[in-house]
């Protein structure tokens, strides 16, 4: 059975869109949560990116956050020391973000392939549009696109329709 | 390559994962005529038009369906019939059945027609179906289009009734709605039967465009009583059957016996594609490879003397261990069936408004506007989400736009009849 992201109706196997809601199913696909994750942590760097669920990241010299997909209550470990591409994986066009919010009902909430970028630079967590079709939102207001915003300690991010909020670590100010 | 039909078919998965649960698969039915029927003679048409000529239909209006009722007749032939019927609070026979062989006799007659007083359809229904059964023919095409831009009132169970008697006998009905006024209710309900649709038309300058299509898609008639019979694996279930090439309706399936159904298809046009989506479950099932659902395909061919053909066809799916299989979805077939869930969940939220339950009904146009927008209906998307925002400010969608959602989702909008353009897949 598949859990659809958007209304939590359960379906079979299979389904392309929920026969409750018409969410689109095909991210949700029949996996395991972890494996989820875990799946959606791999980018060009391993190391850089763990999930919640495998537990806090080992080496403490990177900027860490965290990410919380509030619709999910996914929490993402995210590893700063290099910049983070979040959008949504499409393997047929080999898009594959460091941060892949497809699993999190991204098609439907209009996550781009290529979305934002998060990155740590001179001691500022940073966040930047990248043209995206539906735009990024930094608590309510819609960012520039190629210009990157600071962040604070639980912003509220939206990409899309797609409500993330990011948790600094070690740096909560 | 004696003529026929040709069947193709897609499946949204090509492999399964072996599963302890039942899972979904969809497949994509296409149709289209093969081997030289274009060369098989024409059926002749019997046609009768039903016009509304109430007082709102003056002017523009009327004049467009003159002109469009003028080019009917110059495009028939002598082997065809044709029929006019007006009706306002009464109804009369403006040209008797008859073979069309008069033709400046007949458009003069046309000529005649003017608009005064108000909508009564069901009288107009009644003429309509006692001259479309006039001519004794012993094949052919026996249609009723029907032209109308006002509500009738107090008759309308009458007006369903009459479209039943008629599709039971093999006539079909195209009920042609002009302007913002008209029931789209009653319309959708007088034509959901095959051979029949009901079309929204925006404007009059549409109007002659619309009738020239549909003389030519009912000249291009070669296959009739096309049905489908659907026939599962033991804990295979047919859940759903619906057309969605040229347009989109939702087909009633017969459960003939235990895993078995039956569907009937209508009349099919040699141009062009027929496509059908099933939703099919599928029981848990071993690794190797199983047939799940025989098709069989029967209709005749008319002018070629040709009763009921056969085409059969076994689908088959290949079960491989999880770890083994990439969860992968055929583009054209997630398409016909976004444009599909597109059309439900606009459906579903007419039924919330009209309970009251507008958040719902909110949520259910912005989703279908997500799916339209996923298969490429930039602007449709738009009328659909601007709908969403109003149904929720205002507690109703408007007139216009309710038409506008209801039939282009189907593809039934203006001049073209959907489905035509490419897949986008």
């Amino acid at each position: 059975m598949i859990t659809c992201p958007n209304c939590s109706a359960r379906q079979l196997d299979g389904t392309i869109f929920c026969l409750e809601c018409g969410a689109s199913l095909i991210d949700a696909g029949p996996l395991e949560p972890t494996r989820q994750l875990a799946m959606g942590a791999s980018g060009r760097d391993e190391k850089a990116i763990t999930s919640g669920l495998a537990g806090i990241a080992q080496d403490d010299t990177g900027p860490l956050v965290t990410l919380i997909v509030v619709g999910s209550r996914c929490a993402i470990d995210v590893d700063l020391s290099d910049e983070v591409l979040v959008g949504r994986a499409d393997p047929t066009r080999g898009v594959m973000p460091d941060i892949d919010l497809g699993q999190f009902g991204g098609y439907d909430a209009g996550v781009s392939r290529r979305h934002a970028i998060l990155s740590y630079k001179d001691g500022a967590y940073l966040v930047e549009d990248l043209g995206s079709a539906n735009g990024t939102f930094v608590n309510g207001r819609q960012i520039e696109p190629e210009r990157a915003i600071k962040l604070r300690h639980g912003d509220e991010i939206m990409c899309g329709t797609l409500l993330l909020r990011i948790e600094l670590r070690g740096n909560q100010q | 390559m004696a003529p026929g039909i040709n069947l193709q078919r897609t499946l949204s998965r090509t492999v399964l994962a072996a599963s302890e649960e039942p899972q979904v698969i969809y497949v994509l039915l296409e149709a289209h005529a093969e081997g030289l029927v274009q060369q098989l003679p024409k059926l002749p048409l019997n046609l009768c038009l039903v016009i509304d000529r109430s007082s709102s239909m003056r002017g523009e209006r009327l004049a467009q369906v003159k002109d469009a009722a003028t080019r009917i007749v110059d495009q028939l032939g002598q082997d065809d019939h044709f029929a006019l019927v007006v009706f306002n609070d009464r109804a009369d026979v403006v040209i008797p059945a008859q073979r069309v062989l008069k033709k400046p006799d007949l458009k003069a007659a046309i000529g005649q027609i003017d608009a005064a007083g108000g909508t009564e359809m069901a009288q107009g229904m009644a003429l309509a179906l006692q001259e479309v059964q006039r001519p004794l023919l012993t094949r052919g095409i026996s249609r009723i289009l029907l032209l109308t831009d006002g509500r009738t009132y107090g008759d309308e169970s009458r007006c369903v009734e009459i479209a039943r008697r008629g599709q039971a006998r093999g006539i079909g009905l195209t009920a042609l709605g002009i302007g913002t006024e008209w029931n789209e209710d009653l319309l959708e309900t007088m034509t959901a039967s095959e051979n029949s649709r009901a079309q929204y038309i925006a404007t009059a300058q549409d109007v002659v465009a619309v009738f020239t299509d549909e003389l030519k898609r009912l000249h291009a008639i070669f296959a009739q009583q096309v049905q489908l019979r659907v026939e599962g694996r033991p804990g295979a279930q047919l859940r759903s059957l619906d057309q969605v090439r040229p347009f989109i309706a939702p087909v009633t399936l017969a459960e003939e016996a235990d895993r078995r159904w039956a569907a009937n298809l209508g009349d099919w046009p040699d141009t062009g594609v027929q496509g059908f989506l099933l939703e099919v479950i599928v029981p848990a099932l071993p690794a190797g490879d199983h047939p799940l659902l025989k098709l069989t395909l029967r209709y005749n061919l008319p002018a070629a003397n040709l009763r009921d053909q056969v085409r059969e066809d076994v689908i088959r799916v290949s079960v491989r261990p999880a770890e083994d299989v990439v969860y992968q979805v055929d583009g054209t077939v997630k398409h016909w069936l976004e444009r599909l869930v597109a059309y439900r969940l606009q459906a579903s939220a007419w039924r919330h408004a009209a309970e009251g339950r507008v958040q719902e009904a909110s949520e259910r146009l912005q989703m279908a506007g997500t799916r339209l927008l996923n298969a490429g209906e930039a602007s449709l998307a738009h009328t659909v989400q601007q709908e969403a925002t109003r149904i929720l400010r205002s507690g109703a969608a408007s007139e216009e736009g309710r038409k506008h959602i209801r039939f282009g989702t189907r593809g039934l909008m203006g001049r073209a009849i959907g489905g035509e353009r490419d897949t986008g897949a």
